[in-house]
């Protein structure tokens, strides 16, 4: 369990690609910077691909845990908006 | 003994028609609409049995009964247990815990199991000509495999709902704990759901059988410490809320009419032809291994998953296209329209009777071709390689040469694909790669698509090209 208090919960489990990421990142945008969102994927590819993904979008990826049923829970955090 | 287990997928759920062969009397359990009434008068016919009543669990949340209309239309009982009440709008034979219902040689106690819902029960059976001894127990949404029925599914009317969530979790661990697992081990479970049904959570196994030894030793809500661990341990584990699901109840206990069947009848292949001819594109939901077998010329694969198709659909297709649905079954096909009319597609209807029945009218199917990572690894020279996935996924490793085209620009992006010759598409499976292939298709590319995709090729150890971190985008600039 996180000691991390999100801001906003995105439960993506069962979802198709690329829908985690597409609903994270929308998510994401309706938050503040320095908020946190926390998603929950149990896509396997997921363990390596959405870490890629936070990097590549200019946030933060916080923790990243593997939750009690084999699915991975990610608390990331919102990069500084670039004009 | 006579047993069935009737498993329909689209819901995860199984029904039965249990009885005994002596006597050739039965009861169906759990029946549900989709198969509808006639359905199980056909299997008991079949089989060369009696109905002799209709057993049902509970009242269901996530799909509409037939247990009235099967046990109207045989003139037999339709059993509940009697806390329904006044609850439910119709006339119904009420059961009480412990109560004995014998058909032939079998021997059906009632097991009260609240929790999923007050009324819940289970069914314990005895085969009397074997032995007194307990052999299967029908658990409904008590136990399940792997899981347990959910706790949250109310109405939010407290006369109908009778007790709150928290109640119902503490009621179902009980229940469990007290009344099932102290069955025998060998005792055989049959539960109400299976697979991909959001009544479980995600542990839920697409199993429709097990035994109550393996789930006193592996089922992990009930691996939980006590009754409030098993709680949290449900809440946080659950699947989305299935969609619909007060009307559904509703439309159970007899508060909501039923929609009439068939009330949207499908487009027959005549129909369906002047509408692609008129502009419109067929939109085949089924697996891309079974649309890759045959399907209607010019079709799109999307394949069905009932809590993102509409998404999928408004990412990579213009929110203008006319369409025409094409499903496994009816009911895939009706509920795929419904979802991409909610998002605004203009739905003109689904293929009535699906591929058969377009086959059977003689028209003419096209075929998609497959290949194996193991012979495109052999045979790369030959193609020119479309990578489906979105930006991030193709850094993080790519095959060699492979242009990038997300599902979600294909529709845009298939025009300036510069590619003479084949064309192989892949993604991370083949879910994507399918809707990319069969756009493609459209644009007259000769066209493979790759089945296991990037996970089958990395479990094999095969070369990935990666890029480093491209430079930093916007804050949650979504998906690539």
């Amino acid at each position: 369990m996180s000691s991390i208090i999100e801001d906003r919960l995105l439960d993506a489990r069962g979802l198709y690609c690329p829908m985690p990421v597409v609903k994270a990142g929308r998510e994401l945008k309706s938050l503040e910077p320095g908020q946190v969102l926390k998603v929950l994927v149990n896509d396997p590819a997921a363990r390596t691909d959405f870490p890629a993904w936070v990097e590549d979008t200019g946030n933060e990826l916080v923790e990243a845990n593997e939750g009690p049923d084999g699915s991975f829970v990610f608390f990331v955090r919102r990069g500084e908006v670039e004009e | 003994v006579i047993f069935k287990q009737y498993r329909y997928e689209p819901a995860g759920q199984a029904s039965y028609l249990v009885g005994c062969t002596e006597a050739r009397e039965a009861f169906v359990v759990d029946p549900i609409a989709d198969l509808g009434p006639d359905f199980y008068q056909l299997e008991a016919a079949g089989l060369g049995v009696a109905l002799v009543g209709v057993l049902e669990t509970h009242i269901h949340a996530d799909y509409i009964s037939c247990a009235r209309e099967l046990a109207g239309a045989v003139g037999v009982p339709h059993y509940l247990h009697r806390s329904v009440g006044d609850r439910a709008r119709y006339p119904f034979s009420p059961l009480a815990d412990n109560q004995l219902l014998d058909v032939g040689r079998l021997r059906i106690e009632v097991i009260h199991t609240p929790g999923h819902t007050p009324e819940h029960v289970s069914y314990l059976v005895a085969d009397t000509s074997r032995s007194l001894q307990p052999w299967f127990v029908f658990t409904g949404d008590s136990l399940l495999v792997g899981d347990v029925g959910r706790p949250d599914l109310l109405l939010g009317d407290e006369a109908l709902d009778v007790i709150d969530e928290e109640e119902r979790a503490a009621a179902q661990y009980r229940s469990i704990t007290e009344r099932l697992f102290v069955l025998p081990e060998y005792v055989e479970v049959y539960p109400n759901h299976y697979g991909g049904s959001s009544c479980g959570g995600v542990n839920l196994s697409g199993k429709a059988s097990s035994t109550i030894g393996m789930e006193r030793l592996h089922n992990l809500p009930l691996l939980q410490p006590d009754a409030a661990a098993f709680a949290v341990f449900v809440q946080e584990t659950s699947r989305r809320m299935p969609q619909d699901y007060r009307r559904i109840k509703s439309i159970n206990l007899g508060l909501l009419e039923k929609p009439a069947p068939d009330n949207e009848p499908g487009l027959t292949p005549e129909m369906a032809q002047a509408a692609l001819g008129a502009g419109a594109v067929a939109l085949d939901v089924r697996p891309p291994q079974v649309f890759a077998l045959g399907h209607m010329p010019g079709a799109l694969n999307l394949q069905f998953n009932r809590a993102d198709l509409a998404d999928r659909a408004a990412l990579a297709l213009p929110a203008t296209l006319d369409m025409v649905v094409i499903g496994e079954s009816e009911s895939v096909a009706l509920e795929a329209a419904d979802l991409l009319r909610e998002s605004g597609f203009k739905v003109l209807g689904h293929l009535g009777g699906g591929l058969s029945a377009w086959k059977a009218a003689g028209r003419p199917v096209e075929t998609l071709r497959t290949i194996r990572v193991d012979d495109l690894k052999e045979s790369l020279a030959d193609y020119t390689l479309v990578d489906a996935r979105e930006k991030h996924e193709y850094r993080r490793g790519h095959i060699e040469g492979a242009l990038l085209l997300p599902s979600g620009e294909a529709w845009r992006g298939a025009e300036t694909l510069a590619a003479g010759g084949a064309v192989a598409v892949y993604c991370a499976d083949q879910a994507r790669s399918a809707l990319v292939a069969s756009i493609l298709k459209r644009r007259q590319l000769q066209v493979a698509l790759v089945l296991g995709g990037m996970n089958a090729w990395r479990e094999r150890d095969y070369p990935v090209v990666e890029e480093p971190a491209s430079a930093r985008a916007a804050a949650g600039s979504g998906g690539g």
